[in-house]
C-alpha cells in the first residue's frame, strides 16, 4: 500500500515536470524543469517499486536503473544547456544580467572559446523570437 | 491506484510528445525525447511490479545509458551545427 | 585508498547488474574493475585527487538532499503558477583553487539544486558559470552555490599540487 502511493506521487511529480516543459518560455528554463522533477521522480517511483517487488533480481536492477540515471542525468543536461547556449541559432531569452556574455565581450573568456564559439544574440524580456 | 499510475504517466507522455513536434528548436525537442525516455523508464518499472514478471528491467538499464549518450552526441551536434 | 573505493564501486555495480550476490559474481566484479584499472590508468585514482572524510561526506550529503527536495518544491510551485513568474539570468561564481574533480562535483550537484544549472566553466581564473530561473535575488544564490563549494571542498577535496598538473 505504501509502495503504491509512493509510485503514485512519483508519477505525479513527473507529470508536473511535463506540464513545466510546456509551459515554460524558453530552453534552458524548460531544462530546468526536466533535471529537478523528473530525476525525483523516477527515484520515488523505483522505490516505492521496490517495496512491493519480492525477487531480489528485479530489486537490484531497478537500483541499478536508478542509481545510473542519477548519475548521468545532471552530465546531459549540462551538455544540452552548454551547447544551446552557445549556438548560432537558438535564441534564449535572459531576463537578469548576463555576466557570461559581459565576459564574452571583454575578452575574459579566452581566444580559444571565441573562435570556437561566437555568442549569439540574445532577446529582452518583452521580444521573444524564435526562428523558422 | 496503479491504474492511476498510469494514466499519469500517459499524461506526462503526451506532454513531452507535445514538445518534441511543436518545439522550435532543436534543444526543445531533444529535451522533449529525454523527457519521454523518463517516462518510458517508469512505465517499464510500474509494470514490473504490476505484473510480478521483471523481464524488462535489463532494459530499463540499458535505456538509461543509451538515451544518456544519445542526448550528449545530439549536444555536441547542436554545438557544431548552431541548430 | 582511493584505489580501493574505485574497485569497490565497480564490484557493486556489477553484483548489481547479475542480481544476486554469489561468490562467482564478486571476483568477476573485482577482476573486471582490476582490468578496467590496468587498461585505462585514471588520473582521479592515480594521483589520489579525491579523499575522502566521512563525517564531513555525511554533512554534504544531507545538505545536497535537503537542496534536491527544497529544488523540487520550488519548481513545482514555479510550474504551477498562474503567470509566468521566472526572471532568468546567467551569473558567475568564483572559486579558486578547486581541483577538476572538485569541480565536477560541485556541477553536477548545482545542477540538482534549486533554480541553477552549470552553462559554462574556465580556467585560470577558475570561474563557473551558472544560469538561474530567477535572478532577482543574486547574492543569496551566490552564496548558496559557495557554501555547496565549501563543503563539498571539507568533503572530498585534497590541496591540488598545483592547478593545471596533469
Amino acid at each position: 500500500m505504501i509502495g503504491e502511493v509512493i509510485v503514485l506521487f512519483g508519477a505525479v511529480l513527473t507529470l508536473l515536470s511535463a506540464i513545466g516543459v510546456v509551459r515554460f518560455p524558453d530552453a534552458l528554463s524548460r531544462m530546468h524543469a526536466l533535471t529537478k522533477a523528473s530525476t525525483v521522480g523516477f527515484g520515488l517511483i523505483a522505490i516505492g517499486a521496490c517495496l512491493n517487488m519480492t525477487n531480489a533480481n528485479d530489486i537490484t536492477s531497478v537500483l541499478l536503473a536508478a542509481g545510473l540515471q542519477l548519475l548521468t542525468l545532471p552530465v546531459a543536461a549540462t551538455l544540452i544547456a552548454h551547447s544551446t547556449y552557445w549556438a548560432h541559432r537558438i535564441p534564449v531569452r535572459i531576463d537578469g544580467g548576463d555576466e557570461l556574455r559581459q565576459a564574452a565581450d571583454a575578452g575574459r573568456l579566452g581566444r580559444r572559446t571565441l573562435r570556437r564559439n561566437r555568442p549569439t544574440t540574445h532577446d529582452g524580456p518583452d521580444q521573444e523570437s524564435s526562428p523558422s | 491506484m496503479i491504474g492511476a499510475t498510469y494514466l499519469v504517466l500517459a499524461a506526462a507522455f503526451v506532454c513531452f510528445a507535445f514538445r518534441l513536434v511543436r518545439g522550435p528548436t532543436l534543444a526543445d525537442r531533444v529535451i522533449g525525447i529525454d523527457g519521454m525516455l523518463m517516462v518510458g523508464l517508469g512505465l517499464i518499472v510500474v509494470q514490473a511490479e504490476d505484473t510480478g514478471r521483471g523481464a524488462f528491467l535489463q532494459v530499463a538499464v540499458m535505456l538509461t545509458l543509451v538515451g544518456f549518450i544519445g542526448t550528449a552526441v545530439v549536444a555536441r551536434f547542436i554545438e557544431g551545427q548552431g541548430e | 585508498m582511493t584505489v580501493a573505493l574505485y574497485l569497490v564501486g565497480v564490484t557493486v555495480m556489477w553484483v548489481l547488474a547479475w542480481g544476486s550476490l554469489t561468490f562467482a559474481n564478486v571476483v568477476g566484479g573485482l577482476a573486471v574493475a582490476a582490468f578496467l584499472l590496468l587498461v585505462s590508468p585514471d588520473r582521479l585514482v592515480s594521483a589520489g585527487g579525491v579523499s575522502f572524510r566521512p563525517i564531513a561526506v555525511l554533512r554534504f550529503a544531507a545538505y545536497v538532499v535537503f537542496q534536491i527536495v527544497k529544488s523540487n518544491v520550488l519548481v513545482v510551485r514555479a510550474v504551477l503558477a498562474r503567470r509566468n513568474r521566472t526572471h532568468t539570468g546567467v551569473m558567475e561564481v568564483a572559486l579558486p583553487e578547486c581541483s577538476d574533480e572538485m569541480l565536477t562535483i560541485v556541477s553536477n550537484v548545482i545542477a540538482l539544486t534549486p533554480g541553477t544549472s552549470p552553462l559554462h566553466l574556465t580556467r585560470h581564473p577558475t570561474v563557473l558559470y551558472v544560469h538561474v530561473l530567477d535572478m532577482r535575488d543574486a547574492a543569496a544564490t551566490r552564496r548558496d552555490v559557495q557554501r555547496l563549494a565549501d563543503l563539498a571542498f571539507a568533503a572530498f577535496g585534497t590541496v591540488p599540487m598545483r592547478e593545471g598538473d596533469a
